[in-house]
């Protein structure tokens, strides 16, 4: 089904790249499904997040110059983390100002999505279609949600998919507790708020997690086992392969 | 140098920041979903409200009903006790019934002690606030500032020309020559053990509303 | 470590094990959340239109700080309230002292004030032989279980029913009861004998008024009122931060106030004072004294990054929201104000060094910023704080190291692919140095990396 022959950049967070390769993979099949020419590039790293929401903003800069060197030529940069993009677009401005490539990262600020958000701003949501079984909760990175004010898109992508029940816990979205190197420091209080965020799902029935950030994924996923709950938890792009079927 | 002048100092700073809007006027009726309309009855407002907060209203056609019903809550104390604000509203009212004159109060510096003791406070108020369901009042026109919160029945005399929309109404019409103001929204309430409401916290726990309706 | 860092640690562990207090507190915000909800919905037309309106009034506010201060005490003054000025909270302390002595006053009634947490109030008082009674019922409560407020609005949030009913036969010799009415009765009468026979009332205030030259308290008990009516005098301990230019912007802020602190219309009493009693009035205290405490406030000014932190008012929003709040509970941050916006000033109130630990116990989710009334980009002044605490160098040097390490591997593919090589079977390794609440936070890396797969495929 082609419905565009532009050049979609992959941006791979550190965490996709080391230990979740398959989220990566899962957004490449479905962004070639609709099209676009896929390019990564071999030689990104990081963000450099974990070292600005650390506090220590110089070496966040030193791993951030070689994102700006590797992506700053691309046009549109796609990313299966809302907490990756917003701290490109968000933050990079921030980090730069008075710097050298204080120019480049606000351009590079502008061109980078996340996945659901790109999707929905190509108008490809009403082209989605498939099935997937089961009762789906789906759990919203508070980077997509809050940084980024992506509220509608994964639900609107949901909708598109037939199947399924969705249940999804009343209220507004609730933190996971992962927080980067906040679920190091402080890992009681991130289980324990891991383990809260679970029981909204569980307690109305969901077996199935999906959401839009390896972060949360790998901490919930880490709380689960840890607990004995029996739940799965995916990202939406592996949802979105699995519910329409791609190869 | 003294603490205000280190402090001031601090704090002169030429803020080059620019202020983001220049503040318009607020109006209540753009901000509040619940304004009254001008074709809404304040009074019916003002009832419910004040009755949601589980407040007292009763509705006088007359001086005379209204003597008649202050009576009555003063008989269905215990020690019927009370203090009735000696104001002309309040002469008025006690007019109708010469049995309510002993309760009427010039002098009402009297020591907390002994105003702790009576049960009940007759007073008017400045205005009645119908989207909130409140009463304002001064320590001027309403006998000072223990009168209207000691008693743990607060009664309140008013008449209907005093009910006001929102309470901005009421911030432009306010008596800066009162040392004190307050607005009253119910009887004292509270929800501190474990989100329990219970009334009469430390404040009246009946607030009582007697309108006049046709002076 | 830090004292305070290592307290914190152990303590929040603590707390985050304990089902009885997670349940507890989860069960008090539900509660709250639905009734915020509920008169968001129902008393405005916009609530964000609102808040912006508060935020920019606030900012104008802040932004002629000095002369609205100024100003303020010109009206006050002029109507024979005293102000005094403290830079810190042992000026403070030193005012109230000199009024007390000065009226040879042996018993304070206050109400609620987080100003007067702020600078140790009881335990000064107490200390200095002054009898101290606590008149808010939640403050009251924790008083006479001799602990700190656990929240800033319902300091008592911790204290289930029969708790407080243990606490009120023990103190005042009540029959146990499970009765919410009864017990607080039985505070009423206690205190009602405070009131009218107390020397001081103490109140803080929610808000100063530069033009109308007064005080705002706003409460739902009574106790304050009864604070500012019944004793001789009246001392207002209260922030430089908390002025506003007009007394119309009430008619905004405190409905606002009401919502998003207990989701009420508005709240019982709303009480403006503009001086002591004057000749003709009935009652009153005859001297009022207002304190304008600084205590480091002006310090935060004076960083433009973090002025805005002082737009705050005290709702206590933001505690509600957080989700490390709802773990750990009020007691653990050890400070006067806690939360996120207690995360935000307390570093600067009370020093980097031993506080900074504060900002770093949260894992951004930006709720607090979200559900701010007056547009405190909160989460974004706790990164702002984690940067500081780098700057003045009160990061421990094994953070410091490793950040340096990652940074030197996570800025060239090179190094991350040949570090991959060696981490794999070392982390391994390292994982099992761990201990277990640590060890499961350590991913297991994939077999091959996006990276490699992507070139396998040749794409």
């Amino acid at each position: 089904m082609n419905i565009s022959r532009a050049n979609v950049s992959l941006f791979i967070p550190c965490l996709v790249d080391q230990v979740y390769p398959e989220i990566g993979m899962a957004m490449a099949k479905v962004l070639r499904y609709f099209g676009y020419n896929l390019q990564y590039h071999q030689q990104q790293t990081c963000c450099g997040q974990p070292a600005f929401n650390a506090g220590h903003r110089k070496k966040a800069r030193v791993v951030a110059e070689n994102f700006i060197e590797v992506f700053y030529n691309d046009s549109l940069i796609v990313a299966p983390s809302g907490s990756c993009v917003a701290m490109v677009r968000n933050y990079y401005p921030t980090l730069f100002q008075g710097h050298a490539r204080e120019e480049q990262a606000v351009q590079l600020s502008k061109k980078v999505f996340e996945f659901s958000e790109f999707l929905d701003r190509e108008g490809l949501i009403e082209k989605i279609t498939g099935s997937f079984p089961g009762r789906v909760g789906f759990h919203n990175s508070c980077h997509s949600y809050r940084e980024l004010g992506v509220k509608d898109e994964p639900f609107k992508i949901l909708d598109r998919i037939k199947g399924f029940q969705l249940l999804q816990p009343k209220g507004e979205s609730v933190c996971c507790g992962f927080g980067g190197l906040f679920s190091f420091k402080f890992d009681e209080i991130a289980a324990t708020m891991a383990n809260t965020r679970l029981g909204m799902f569980t307690s109305i029935g969901v077996n199935t997690i999906v959401s839009n950030d390896p972060g949360c994924i790998m901490h919930l996923r880490q709380e689960a086992q840890d607990k004995n709950i029996d739940v799965e938890i995916i990202h939406l792009t592996e949802f979105l392969v699995i519910a329409m079927d791609l190869k | 140098m003294d603490s205000k002048a280190k402090i001031l100092g601090n704090l002169r700073l030429p803020i080059t920041d620019k202020l983001t809007n220049a503040i318009s006027e607020i109006r209540d009726s753009h901000i509040y979903r619940d304004y009254p309309t001008a074709d809404e009855d304040l009074l019916q407002i003002f009832k419910a409200r004040l009755s949601s907060l589980h407040g007292e209203l009763y509705i006088a056609e007359s001086t005379a009903e209204a003597a008649a019903f202050i009576a009555r809550i003063i008989e269905s104390q215990k020690n019927k006790t009370c203090l009735i604000q000696n104001v002309p509203l309040t002469r008025r009212i006690c007019n109708e019934n010469k049995d309510l004159n002993k309760y009427l109060v010039q002098d009402l510096s009297m020591d907390s002690q002994l105003l702790a003791k009576y049960e009940m406070s007759v007073t008017v108020a400045d205005y009645l606030i119908a989207r909130t369901g409140s009463i304002f009042l001064n320590s001027i026109s309403a006998g000072g500032r223990r009168l209207s919160i000691l008693p743990p029945i607060h009664m309140v005399v008013a008449e209907k020309k005093q009910i006001v929309r929102s309470l901005e109404d009421v911030l432009t019409r306010i008596n800066s020559q009162a040392s004190y103001s307050t607005i009253i929204t119910g009887p004292s309430r509270t929800a501190d053990i474990e989100k329990q409401l219970v009334l009469g916290a430390h404040g009246p726990k009946r607030l009582i509303v007697v309108l006049l309706q046709n002076t | 470590m830090k004292a305070e860092y290592s307290q914190f640690q152990a303590a929040s562990r603590i707390k985050s094990r304990d089902q009885v207090h997670l349940t507890k507190i989860a069960k008090a915000i539900d509660t709250y959340d639905n009734a915020v909800a509920e008169m968001q919905s129902r008393q405005y037309v916009n609530w964000q239109k609102a808040c912006t309106a508060a935020a920019e009034i606030k900012e104008c506010a802040l932004h002629d700080l000095a002369s609205l201060l100024e100003e303020f005490e010109k009206n006050i003054s002029g109507r024979g309230a005293k102000v005094l000025w403290a830079q810190n909270a042992h000026e403070a302390r030193q005012h109230i002292l000199s009024i007390i002595n000065a009226h040879n006053a042996r018993k304070v009634v206050k109400s609620k004030s987080m100003t007067t947490e702020e600078i140790g109030f009881n335990e000064f008082f107490e200390g200095q032989g002054i009898e101290v009674f606590e008149t808010d019922l939640g403050e009251l409560i924790v008083q006479l279980a001799g602990e700190k407020p656990y929240h800033i609005v319902t300091p008592a949030m911790h204290k289930s029913t029969s708790e407080i009913a243990q606490l009120f036969h023990k103190k005042f010799g009540i029959p146990i009861s499970d009765n919410a009415e009864e017990l607080t009765m039985a505070a009423r009468a206690y205190l009602r004998n405070a009131y009218v026979t107390a020397d001081v009332g103490v109140t803080g205030a929610n808000f100063i008024i530069a033009d109308e030259g007064a005080i705002v308290v706003t409460e739902n008990e009574g106790n304050a009122r009864l604070t500012i009516s019944c004793p001789k005098v009246h001392i207002v301990l209260v922030g430089i931060e908390k002025i506003i230019p007009k007394l119309s912007q009430l008619s905004l802020f405190l409905p606002l106030l009401a919502t998003i602190g207990t989701g009420q219309q508005i709240t019982c009493y709303n009480s403006i004072i503009r001086g002591p009693k004057k000749s003709d009035e009935m009652d009153g205290p005859e001297e009022m004294y207002v304190i304008l405490i600084d205590n480091g406030r002006s310090d935060i000014y004076r960083n433009s990054t973090f002025r805005e932190a002082l737009r705050c008012i005290r709702c206590g929003a933001c505690l509600n929201t957080c989700p490390v709040y709802r773990t750990i509970g009020g007691h653990t941050y050890h400070t006067a104000y806690q939360g996120p916006i207690g995360s935000v000033i307390t570093p600067h109130l009370c020093g980097f060094t031993q506080w900074n630990h504060l900002s770093f116990a949260s894992s951004l989710c930006a709720s607090c910023t979200q559900v701010c009334p007056v547009n405190i980009e909160i989460h974004r002044l706790l990164l702002e704080n984690r940067w500081e605490a780098f700057k003045g160098k009160h990061i421990g040097i094994t953070w410091k190291f490793s950040l340096a390490f990652w940074a030197f591997i996570a800025s060239r593919r090179s190094r991350m692919n040949l570090l991959r090589k060696v981490v794999k079977p070392g982390l391994k390794v390292l994982t099992k140095l761990l201990p277990a609440s640590k060890r499961k936070h350590i991913p297991e890396m994939s077999s091959k990396s996006f990276a490699d797969i992507w070139s396998a495929y040749g794409q």
